[in-house]
């Protein structure tokens, strides 16, 4: 009886992270494509940087972590903010450039620091990520809280030489780190492939880190496998390697005609949607509903609609605010 | 622990270092061979025996990771000191350091980056173009950053110990020929101010305006100068961003005329900065600069022949004083 109750527990608490999973891939989309559109539209000075279908890693990642560890968010899209809790209309407020964004819309590309909730700024410089790993594990050590570091980059980071060094680092130096590379195939309109000698997860091991190659769309591989090595970074303050294989559906940012890339090679990939791929396991398993998943889209596209209105509305720094602040 | 004003340079800054790091479980020392070789010239001695290799952290050659490093570190609530064994070497990090400087603005001052980067610089070993060059002037275009730049032991101490207690980024550059230095200061008691310059000698004719080892130079020129009759008043300016512009007018409202002393290669420097706002608040101040020649230091004593010599600063005296 006791077995079966606590069989239960798991598989409701199982039910509510991936619904919650589903949740934030549901309103990351909805987030990226409407961004996308505002983008193409010239409603925003800025480019965006579409993470559309790479939304199954960070979105499964990070809501498997605690409070207090430290997010290092990749440049590509929205999940893994999200998941750690910062508020949707504050990264559209920023990318429209107006006050009440995150960085009060003068922080630059992809740049959605929040320390209170331990998300770390992004850098507009590529692999800057990994340094800044490598100090954040430094100063989990020294915290002694349990805290873990996750650190998200793409394939084409991972060809800076910073990327080796900084493995063998958190290696050596006995860092709570979870390397996590969403090898979406290009660097920019290039195949990554033509600039690595051998694969991510034998460069990590080389390195001395713990390294797994796990499918980029599949939420519950990545579910099982990152709880598994979260619990183990946490545990013995060592580092991982997370390679997760996806494809980037969309082009480098907005003003990225996607030349380069293969009408058929995209559509193959459309095939592998994370999300319709969690959606109908969910359904199978019974966790959703027709009912509950147009609930979940709605919600989505009023949430992320509103946001853009609001936008659009507000204002942005003066230069009396901006010299206030700043000089 | 010495005393600092029986102190080197040297020791100097390691009572900083230490003081600092007893007083502050969150200061943590990052570099080349600080540990427990206890430094190249030992200016880390002890340090690791004391607080650990949790928090005096010997590095692989990797100046590329460095800054970042200490980003990262400060983001998660320490206060790093990275040492960078030779100047030039801190062009290797030069991104980082940058986004280091610009990293509070782009959190929107969310968080503050309390990082110390110390770096060995300078010339007159004869180690040539590569190990010896000043680049100084390279980072005043690195917006929010403060540049130090000691001249003498006491003041060194206390600059580092300031430094290590601000919250925003630091670049403290600590010039090779004065580790072995003791105090070789005015020996003034005023109260040490981080922001302010030092004005290390009295003069009625010439005003100086240096920094670092150069300060050694004047020594050696003022000297020779007063003998001729000139009187030379030295500014040592401490810190180089932002430099302390009251104190420099006031002496050069008095004085009209100014010689502004570096080691970085005459022309786009912080010193030619220094002139102009001279000279856009004392239009008839009559002012000369003095640098190293723009050619890449040769190794050996033939560097003598393009880093900035005493008879070439006395001629500039001379000139100045003479002049209409």
């Amino acid at each position: 009886m006791n077995i079966l109750f606590e069989l239960t527990a798991l598989i409701t608490a199982k039910r509510q992270k991936l619904l919650k999973i589903y949740t934030l891939m549901v309103r990351s989309r909805m987030l990226d494509e409407a961004l996308l559109k505002s983008s193409k539209d010239r409603k925003i000075q800025s480019i965006v940087y579409s993470g559309i279908a790479q939304e199954a890693g960070p979105a499964t990642i990070v809501s498997l972590l605690e409070e207090h560890d430290y997010l290092l968010p990749h440049y590509r899209g929205y999940a893994s903010v999200l998941a750690k809790g910062v508020d949707l209309r504050t990264i559209v407020a920023e990318i429209y450039g107006k006050k009440t964004g995150i960085a009060e819309g003068i922080g630059g590309f992809t740049n959605y620091p929040d320390p209170t909730l331990r998300v770390v700024g992004h850098g507009s410089i590529m692999g800057s990520v990994f340094p800044s790993a490598i100090g954040h594990g430094l100063a989990a050590r020294h915290r002694k809280d349990g805290s873990i570091i996750v650190a998200f980059f793409g394939d084409g980071s991972a060809t800076r030489g910073t990327f080796w060094n900084s493995l063998a680092l958190s290696a050596l130096w006995r860092l709570p780190i979870l390397w996590v590379c969403e090898n979406n195939t290009f660097s920019c309109s290039v195949k990554t492939e033509q600039f690595i000698t051998t694969s991510l997860v034998t460069q990590a091991s080389a390195m001395g880190v713990k390294a797994k190659r796990v499918n980029g769309n599949d939420v519950l591989e990545i579910f099982s496998t990152a709880k598994k090595a979260i619990d183990k970074v946490r545990s013995t303050s060592q580092p991982f390697f997370f390679e997760l294989t996806t494809y980037r559906i969309a082009g480098h940012n907005s003003i990225d005609s996607q030349w380069y890339q293969s009408p058929d090679e995209i559509q193959h990939w459309r095939k592998k949607d994370p999300i319709v791929l969690l959606r109908d396991k969910l359904f199978l398993a019974g966790y959703l509903t027709v009912f509950y998943e147009r609930e979940i889209m709605e919600s989505a596209k009023k949430e992320v609609e509103e946001a853009i209105d609001s936008a659009e509305k507000e204002e942005s720094l003066t230069a009396e605010e901006f010299f206030h602040k700043y000089g | 622990m010495v005393n600092g004003n029986q102190s080197t340079f040297n020791d100097a800054i390691r009572e900083a270092l230490f003081e600092e790091m007893e007083r502050d479980p969150s200061v943590i020392l990052i570099g080349q061979e600080v540990g427990i070789s206890g430094g190249r010239r030992g200016t880390s001695k002890g340090l690791w025996e004391r607080f650990g290799p949790t928090r005096v952290i010997d590095t692989p050659l990797s100046e590329d990771l460095y800054a970042g490093i200490a980003i990262g570190a400060a983001e998660g609530g320490l206060r790093p000191v990275v040492e960078f064994m030779c100047g030039n070497f801190l062009l290797i990090a030069l991104t980082d350091i940058y986004r280091a400087s610009i990293w509070r603005a782009k959190n929107a001052q969310k968080i503050s980056i309390p990082i110390v980067i110390r770096a060995i610089f300078g010339g007159y070993d004869g180690w040539g173009a590569e190990l010896s060059a000043s680049f100084v002037s390279v980072f005043a275009q690195i917006p929010k950053l403060t540049i130090i730049a000691p001249s003498e032991s006491q003041t060194a101490k206390e600059s580092l110990k300031a430094a290590i207690r601000l919250n925003d980024p630091v670049l403290f550059l600590e010039h090779k020929k004065l580790y072995p230095l003791r105090n070789i200061g005015s020996g003034t008691d005023e109260i040490f101010e981080l922001g302010k310059a030092r004005v290390i000698r009295q003069g009625k004719d010439i005003l100086v305006v240096t920094y670092a080892y150069m300060t050694v130079l004047m020594d050696q020129a003022s000297k020779l100068l007063e003998v001729e009759g000139i009187s030379i008043e030295i500014i040592d300016l401490n810190i180089l961003q932002p430099y302390d512009i009251e104190t420099i007018l006031l002496s050069a409202q008095r004085l009209k005329r100014v010689l502004i002393v570096e080691e970085d290669i005459k022309g786009a420097t912080i010193g030619a900065g220094i002139g102009m706002r001279i000279h856009e608040y004392i239009p008839d101040a009559k002012i000369k600069t003095i640098g190293a020649k723009p050619i890449p230091i040769p190794f050996g004593s033939a560097e003598r022949f393009v880093l900035p010599s005493v008879s070439e600063i006395v001629e500039a005296a001379r000139y100045l004083k003479n002049k209409n």
